[in-house]
């Protein structure tokens, strides 16, 4: 067993810090938000294909759990969580990370329910065009689905 | 935080991302923070090869890669011995956390964890925490790491301090005269003197 060591390093991160020449953080999220623009349309394309995987799973499970599925659809459902949010899709974003809390429960519980699952699907798909709905609608609807999956436990 | 001004562009960054989205995403909020060396991971294999060779300023690791992967990574990062990164800063990027992850994360030895989905303000923000983070460095057989200890409350009640810098619980006995009460109110609240 070795001694424990405790020591002061330097932070590489440290020397980037000046009081001139650098970006504020104003400027440096100006620049970086022109930046990930460029990749809005393959975002989305893969936001709808994780929204199919989603759906594709769903219906694989219409006889029952299925460990593989659920995995599936909590991975795809997680990605969403990761991009939707920076192209004007948060609530989408919200609804997912809901799903990922509903599939999460199931795993951990053993329990599973199909029309748990369905309320999730129909939820992202109101949030993928968040125009077509009032803000006040679509906190409504993530408020629900945070109490449907609160209610697996 | 927003005050300070950052040049990142001589600094090299190490992305680890599951995904060639989440990669791009995020190569490009580096681009824009004018980062200049960005090297981008898919797996922890390719990951752990860029590591040991290369010493990077800044490495952001995916929670979400396959078996547990980042864990393991910045577990690996921080013990190898004389790794080019065994110091570096690491922030953990988790999507959905399942409970305990953070945890898991934090006693990896990552040095800051963030939830997704991952804003340029919030990245920025969290860069510039890392690089005024000033804790110390931890080695020892169960942990390797910067101090999992962010404010210094002392050892828990009832133990002795491992930390060569930890006070005792025993206080002495007095040295000088006690402090009044104005002088204390005086240190916790100081106001202007009028002339």
């Amino acid at each position: 067993m070795k001694a424990p060591k405790t020591f002061r390093y330097e932070n590489r991160l440290a020397k980037t810090v000046t009081p001139h020449g650098g970006m504020t953080v104003g400027e440096a999220t100006r620049a970086a938000q022109l930046q990930i623009e460029r990749v809005r349309k393959p975002t989305i394309a893969h936001i709808d294909a994780e929204l199919a995987t989603i759906a594709t799973m769903r219906d694989l499970m219409k006889g029952g759990a299925d460990a593989g599925a659920l995995a599936k659809m909590y991975s795809a459902a997680n990605r969403i969580v990761a991009t939707a949010g920076l192209f004007g899709l948060e609530d989408l974003g919200q609804a997912a990370y809901c799903l990922c809390e509903l599939v999460s429960r199931f795993q951990s519980t053993g329990k599973f329910n199909l029309t748990l699952i369905d309320v999730n699907t129909e939820g992202l798909r109101l949030m993928r065009d968040p125009g077509k709905h009032s803000a006040a609608d679509r906190q409504a609807a993530l408020k629900g689905l945070k109490q449907v999956a609160a209610s697996v436990s | 935080m927003s005050d300070h001004q950052l040049n990142l562009s001589r600094s090299s960054v190490l992305l680890v991302q599951s995904t060639t989205t989440e990669l791009d995403i995020l190569g490009q909020m580096f681009v824009g923070f004018l980062v200049k060396s960005i090297r981008k991971c898919q797996t922890v294999e390719e990951a752990q090869q860029a590591a040991g060779r290369t010493a990077f300023d800044l490495i952001v690791v995916d929670a979400d890669m396959p078996d547990k992967g980042a864990f393991a990574f910045i577990s690996g990062v921080r013990r190898q011995a004389d790794g080019p990164n065994k110091l570096a800063p690491i922030l953990l990027t988790c999507g959905h956390t399942v409970r305990g992850a953070v945890r898991e994360a934090i006693d990896s030895g990552a040095n800051f964890v963030v939830a997704k989905p991952i804003t340029p303000k919030i990245m920025f923000d969290r860069v510039v925490w890392l690089a005024r983070d000033d804790r110390e460095f931890v080695d020892c057989d169960v942990y390797v790491g910067p101090d999992r200890r962010r404010k210094s409350f002392g050892p828990p009640a009832g133990e002795k301090g491992r930390r060569h810098d930890d006070l005792s619980v025993e206080v002495g006995a007095a040295v000088g005269p006690d402090m009044s009460q104005a002088a204390i109110d005086a240190m916790l609240n100081p106001k202007k003197a009028v002339a």
